[in-house]
């Protein structure tokens, strides 16, 4: 799941409409300062990411965003970024 | 590579050539497949082993950077605390060369006859009704199934194998340390000690360590809890603030990065036709994050299980259990147990408390070096310890 869906519906009384805005959000890999020593491998809780040999893949398919990876990478290889 | 062996390991550290040596030894079938191209390079890890390494392996000296003969702990007030063997018992130790260390390990399972695969990277298990049965690899381009009575999964902290056998090897955010490591050269130390820094400012939650490589040499390193690590405030932001302080005209170069976990092991370390050692099943200390003794021991004893299990022809979860009952009674187990307990307590302390304990074992008489009069001493000195803590009540007993 690479999307998430916020939908706002400021006059639900008239039923007629409905604000929605989609955010795109996707773990960024920033190969030239990533270190490839697995230490987000070992967080991510969906299994989404591999190191192949020095190369880190993410299945978007699983990653859910959450950010764990991120956070914890010793050199801040990683992001979430956003985009409308 | 053949398509079936005996035993199938994942990984070739310390605890996956351990595994190997002794199942070729038994005379049994095995290939070890890792999947970088040279074993034990690039180093991911500080290398200093406590003495009892030798119990494990007959140890030469081409593979030690440096003997160490005592330890520096400085407390986050810059009081320094010596631990020298005289008082901590026999606690003597070395700093390894782990590129030269890792090889001759592996090269040790291939002479006993273990097959050795580099740029092998298993991609998934092989599973028949529960049971795993193998791994599907990749190398060179092809990918091949090759398929074993029981997987040794030494696939160090990434733990992937174990992951697609179905079992969840995920470390707690605020369990793993989060590390960057520089190899330095042009330093003022003592070759013979290795010194470790405490404090919320230095490295919160985990310490920096300097671990002589020999002469005017050292690794150089940090481990902070993950759950402090943020943007400005990472790992690599507190080594080099460190640097800049301490070790000004150090010269940089290596640099690693790396994650070492310090949550409890994985609550069970087998399953039908796997076995599951070292970091992979998180076995790394709590406290000191030191895991080559423990990935070695726990591989030696996993290749052991395996030939016994295969000669009854039973490599049930059941038949495996026989490994994970052995380490969690062993030494090893017994001391990951209390370590942990114990790194719950040192997380609470605030900086003027350990600043305190340090004062106080600085005072004790370290002829009578012994844990239990060490948390004795450090109770009558700090009494508040015992109001704080009941696990160290416990600990006293
Ligand atoms: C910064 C840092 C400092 C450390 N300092 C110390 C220290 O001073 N003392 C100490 O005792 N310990 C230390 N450790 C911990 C120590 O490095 C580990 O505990 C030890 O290496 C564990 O051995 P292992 O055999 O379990 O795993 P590893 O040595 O990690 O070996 C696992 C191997 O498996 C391979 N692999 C992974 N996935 C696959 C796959 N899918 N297919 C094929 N191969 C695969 C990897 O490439 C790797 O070579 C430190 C760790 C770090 C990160
Ligand atoms: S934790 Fe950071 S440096 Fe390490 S492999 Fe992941 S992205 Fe790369
Ligand atoms: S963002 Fe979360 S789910 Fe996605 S790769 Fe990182 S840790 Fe895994």
């Amino acid at each position: 799941m690479n999307a998430f869906f916020l939908i706002l519906c400021p006059s639900l009384k008239e039923g007629l409409y409905f604000v929605m805005i989609i955010v795109f959000r996707m773990l960024v890999i920033k190969r030239e300062v990533c270190g490839y020593c697995g230490a987000c491998v070992s967080v991510c809780p969906e299994g989404a990411l591999e190191l192949v040999d020095t190369y880190l893949t993410v299945d978007p398919e699983t990653c859910i965003e959450c950010g764990i990876c991120a956070r914890i990478c010793p050199l801040g290889a990683l992001e979430l970024k956003n985009a409308e | 590579m053949q398509s079936k062996y005996n035993v199938l390991i994942i990984g070739g550290g310390p605890g996956g050539a351990m595994a190997g040596k002794a199942v070729a030894e038994a005379g049994l079938s095995c290939c070890i497949i890792e999947k970088r191209p040279a074993i034990g390079a690039p180093v991911r890890c500080a290398e200093g082993v406590g003495q009892e390494i030798s119990e494990l392996v007959d140890l030469d000296p081409k593979w030690i950077s440096s003997k160490i003969s005592g330890a520096q702990l400085v407390a986050p007030d810059g009081q320094i605390l010596e631990l020298n063997p005289e008082m901590a018992g026999n606690e003597v130790g070395y700093v390894l060369d782990r590129k030269i260390f890792d090889r001759e390990l592996v090269w040790k399972a291939a002479n006993a006859g273990c097959d050795v695969f580099v740029k092998a990277r298993a991609s998934s298990a092989i599973m028949k009704d529960g049971k795993v049965c193998g791994a599907i690899i990749e190398t060179g381009g092809k990918t091949v199934e090759v398929f074993a009575d029981i997987v040794i999964a030494a696939d160090g902290v990434e733990s992937k194998f174990s992951r697609w056998c179905g079992i969840d090897t995920t470390v707690p955010m605020a369990e793993i340390e989060t590390c960057v490591q520089y190899l330095m050269t042009n330093l003022d130390i003592d070759p013979g000690m290795n010194a470790f820094y405490l404090g919320r400012d230095v490295a919160p939650e985990g310490y920096v360590w300097i671990f002589s490589k020999g002469k005017r040499t050292a690794n150089v390193g940090i481990g902070i809890s993950g759950k402090m690590c943020k943007d400005g405030k990472r790992p690599k932001d507190y080594l080099d603030a460190f640097i800049a302080e301490h070790l000004p005209n150090g010269k940089i170069i290596e640099l690693m990065a790396g994650g070492v976990s310090a949550c409890k092991p994985l609550e069970c370390t087998v399953a039908d036709g796997l076995i599951i050692v070292g970091d992979a099943a998180r076995l790394s200390d709590p406290i000191t994050g030191g895991g080559i003794i423990n990935a070695m021991y726990t591989g030696k004893l996993a290749g052991e299980v395996a030939v016994e299990s295969i000669a009854t022809g039973d490599c049930s979860k059941q038949a495996l259990m026989k490994y994970d009952a052995e380490w969690r009674c062993s030494k090893m187990g017994k001391g990951l147990k209390r370590n942990y307990q114990v790194k719950e307590i040192f997380l609470k302390l605030k900086d003027e408390k350990l600043n305190s304990i340090v004062k106080s074992v600085n005072k004790l008489d370290m002829e009578i070096f012994d844990t239990k009069y060490l948390i004795r001493e450090l109770v009558k000195y700090n009494p508040w310890l015992l109001k704080d803590i009941g696990t160290l009540r416990r600990l006293l007993d």
